[in-house]
């Protein structure tokens, strides 16, 4: 692991959709928003209203119309496609349906998203999978294919995948929304553990109140804009001193 | 000009070569007495005066045992050129004849396509010692060329099958492609209470209507095109090939409509295919913590650890998928690597070895119109599968971009994936025509193997270009459109 987190700075960033009738559909509205590195970050509101567009952006996964995002010093909208591959490789992203590769076992898709650049890597592939697999409480299941998982292992095994080439960023789009309650705690308290051992800042958007609760501080969207940030601080770094938060957002220009 | 050579009877089994000493028999001891005689003269048209003139030939009585009466016992004549063995040809052999016989008198007898056969003869023993003699003896086998071509224009009607196998394929698998695409609006006809032969003919019924309107579009076409090539058909064949259409869209339909028949109603809710399709409809939910423990791993399953390897993968884990776009590849060049090697070893209408000698093979250039056709036919289905694969696998491309794979390390997943089929259907799709040519003929002609690899690499690189275009158009899609959730 890097040991340290990114830090993310956004500005006025607007992302617009065209419907099926070809009608403009604002997703995020010019949302900026501050993370400090290590933070954790909850995205909470209704179905549609920005939030797991707003991680896609986080992740380079989509670009934004306008507007600014930053992390960790890289300004993402000057990126060409090979460098933001590599962007996107310090990323880490957990989906809600997990999207693991059906043919792949559970250690080759941990490994999947390095084996471009396997022979360029510092550590060996292999025993990397088989310590996150460790580390997520399925050593022993290496060899299974995904349908042989449930959804919590599932869920386990694209955690281990995001957290393969030790990001910087995690981010978690409803990663319990597939998960029964009991589960979905066992999942976030792995997130959770992940930006505690190693710092790595951590976003997640989430229904779940209780999820966001335990996140600390959390952004309510809302259509497409940040309607609020509430909670403290959460995180591995303690807060600096004279600063109240760590994570701020500012009201659309 | 084989026939015009001596023949020889020759001892057809190791007794009979010890008993004439190894050489041939002579003509006067045939007891069949089958064996033509070699012509005494061979000359020209040109030369028909001086022939007619009697002071041309001398010791022609009876006294030199020369049949005054008719002294000469056949003539041969040999067409210049080649004949071939088409309609054309004959009327041409039909025409000379009936001149001959206009001008002449004699009766006229048409060798058309003679080739020596060797037969073996058997020579009882004789009375004053000669011993039984088993002869092998070159018969004029008549008519072996329209035999061969004949059997060669196979080929012609073998195309036109190919023709319509590929379409019929391509078909199914273009139909197949669409049931998987809907099978949650099926399941959701399913949930609704659509029994299963109401889900079956659905798609029945679509495929009917598409072979109809494809057979009116082609009988169209087909008159269109009649003037121009100076054909003329009735209104039966244009109904017989409208119907045909629909006919063979019902067949190409059959299973995929099978497919949808079978449609579980939990798909309504599952993913699509590509996006956990092997996922069980009950499996989308925890049954309780996870343990850790291993049940059940999968240790002798294939690995991924390259990109290679990891084309290997996708390409097994869809076999029926990846044959067929490896039997399109070969069919495609098949064709082709066929029509070349026969010319390559029969020089378009030359002698070949077959059955003897001086047979003749044609190939048609409708051969290699329906030769093409197939490469076309064969090329698209191939592309059409990668294409769909391309398609049904976005989810996994999208994650795969997510995770930081660029646009370039995909092209090469997407390649190495087309690589593996196409060359496997290129090897068989020209390998097999060799061989078959080499089995006819005794050896390959030079250059086929040349020739055939050509095509082939045509044939894989024409796949690949057809593949990596569809892949990289999916790829300029961000990545996020396939990655939302719901």
């Amino acid at each position: 692991m890097t040991g340290t987190g990114f830090d993310l700075h956004l500005r006025d960033v607007r992302k617009t959709y065209l419907s099926g009738a070809d009608e403009p559909v604002i997703a995020v509205d010019g949302v900026s928003l501050d993370l400090a590195a290590g933070r954790i970050l909850a995205l909470t509101g209704p179905s549609g209203s920005g939030k797991s567009t707003l991680l896609h952006l986080l992740g380079a996964i989509d670009a934004p119309d306008s507007g600014t995002i930053q992390v960790d010093g890289t300004e993402l909208a000057g990126l060409n496609r090979k460098r933001l591959a590599g962007y996107r490789a310090t990323v880490g992203f957990v989906f809600q349906s997990f999207h693991l590769l059906p043919a792949l076992s559970a250690r080759d898709n941990i490994t999947a998203p390095v084996l471009p650049r396997r022979r360029k890597l510092a550590f060996d592939p292999a025993a990397r999978a088989q310590q996150l697999l460790d580390a997520v409480g399925l050593g022993g299941r290496g060899g299974s294919l995904p349908s042989q998982l449930s959804g919590g292992q599932q869920q386990r095994v694209a955690i281990a995948r995001a957290l393969i080439m030790n990001p910087g960023l995690l981010l978690a789009d409803e990663p319990t929304g597939s998960l029964d309650s009991a589960i979905g705690g066992e999942i976030v308290d792995l997130l959770l553990s992940v930006n505690a051992e190693y710092g790595t800042t951590l976003v997640i958007a989430t229904h779940d109140r209780t999820i966001a609760e335990r996140c600390g501080q959390v952004l309510r969207m809302r259509d497409g804009r940040a309607a609020g940030l509430s909670g403290g601080p959460a995180g591995r770094h303690s807060t600096p001193a004279g600063q109240p938060h760590d994570a701020s957002c500012h009201a659309p220009s | 000009m084989p026939t015009y050579f001596a023949d020889t009877a020759t001892g057809a089994d190791p007794a009979s070569v010890r008993a004439l000493g190894g050489k041939p028999l002579g003509p006067n001891g045939d007891m069949a007495g089958l064996l033509s005689v070699s012509p005494s003269l061979l000359t020209t048209i040109s030369s028909l005066p001086e022939l007619e003139n009697p002071d041309s030939f001398q010791d022609t009585d009876p006294a030199h045992g020369v049949n005054a009466g008719a002294p000469i016992s056949v003539i041969r004549v040999k067409l210049t050129g080649t004949v071939g063995l088409g309609a054309a040809a004959q009327a041409r052999l039909r025409l000379v004849a009936q001149e001959i016989y206009q001008r002449t008198g004699l009766l006229v007898d048409i060798t058309q396509g003679s080739s020596p056969a060797a037969v073996t003869v058997i020579d009882p023993a004789g009375k004053y010692g000669r011993p039984r003699l088993a002869l092998s003896e070159m018969w004029s086998r008549m008519g072996a060329a329209e035999l061969i071509s004949s059997a060669i224009d196979l080929k012609t009607r073998l195309m036109t099958v190919l023709v319509l196998l590929l379409g019929t394929v391509f078909v199914a698998s273009a139909v197949a492609a669409s049931v998987r695409r809907r099978r949650p609006e099926l399941a959701v006809l399913a949930c609704t209470g659509w029994p299963r032969r109401w889900l079956f003919g659905l798609i029945a019924t679509e495929c009917a209507l598409l072979g109809g309107a494809a057979g009116v579009g082609g009988a169209v076409l087909v008159a269109a095109l009649a003037p121009v090539t100076g054909t003329r058909f009735g209104v039966g064949t244009y109904a017989a090939l409208a119907v045909s259409a629909v006919l063979l869209t019902c067949v190409a339909g059959f299973y995929p409509a099978m497919m949808a028949a079978g449609a579980h109603p939990g798909a309504a809710t599952a993913q699509l295919p590509g996006r956990g399709k092997r996922r069980r409809f009950a499996g989308g939910r925890a049954s309780g913590p996870a343990t850790g423990r291993a049940s059940g791993p999968a240790t002798g399953r294939a690995r991924a650890r390259s990109v290679t390897r990891l084309a290997a993968v996708n390409v097994l884990r869809v076999p029926g998928r990846s044959l067929l776009a490896a039997f399109g590849v070969a069919l495609a060049v098949s064709g082709l690597t066929l029509l070349t090697a026969l010319t390559l070893a029969f020089h378009g209408s030359t002698s070949g070895t077959v059955l003897g000698q001086a047979i003749i093979v044609q190939v048609h250039a409708a051969d290699y119109v329906a030769a093409g056709a197939c490469a076309l036919l064969g090329l698209a289905l191939a592309g059409d599968i990668y294409y769909t694969a391309s398609s049904d696998r976005v989810g996994e491309h999208a994650l795969l971009q997510a995770t930081g794979w660029t646009p370039a390390d995909l092209t090469r997943l997407a390649a190495a994936e087309t690589a593996i089929t196409s060359v496997t259907g290129a090897l068989a799709g020209t390998g097999l025509p060799l061989l078959g040519i080499r089995a006819v003929t005794g050896a390959l002609p030079a250059g086929a193997t040349a020739v055939a690899a050509g095509i082939g690499a045509g044939g894989v690189l024409f796949t690949m270009c057809a593949s990596l275009g569809p892949a990289r158009r999916l790829l300029r899609t961000a990545p996020a459109r396939h990655l939302a959730e719901g």
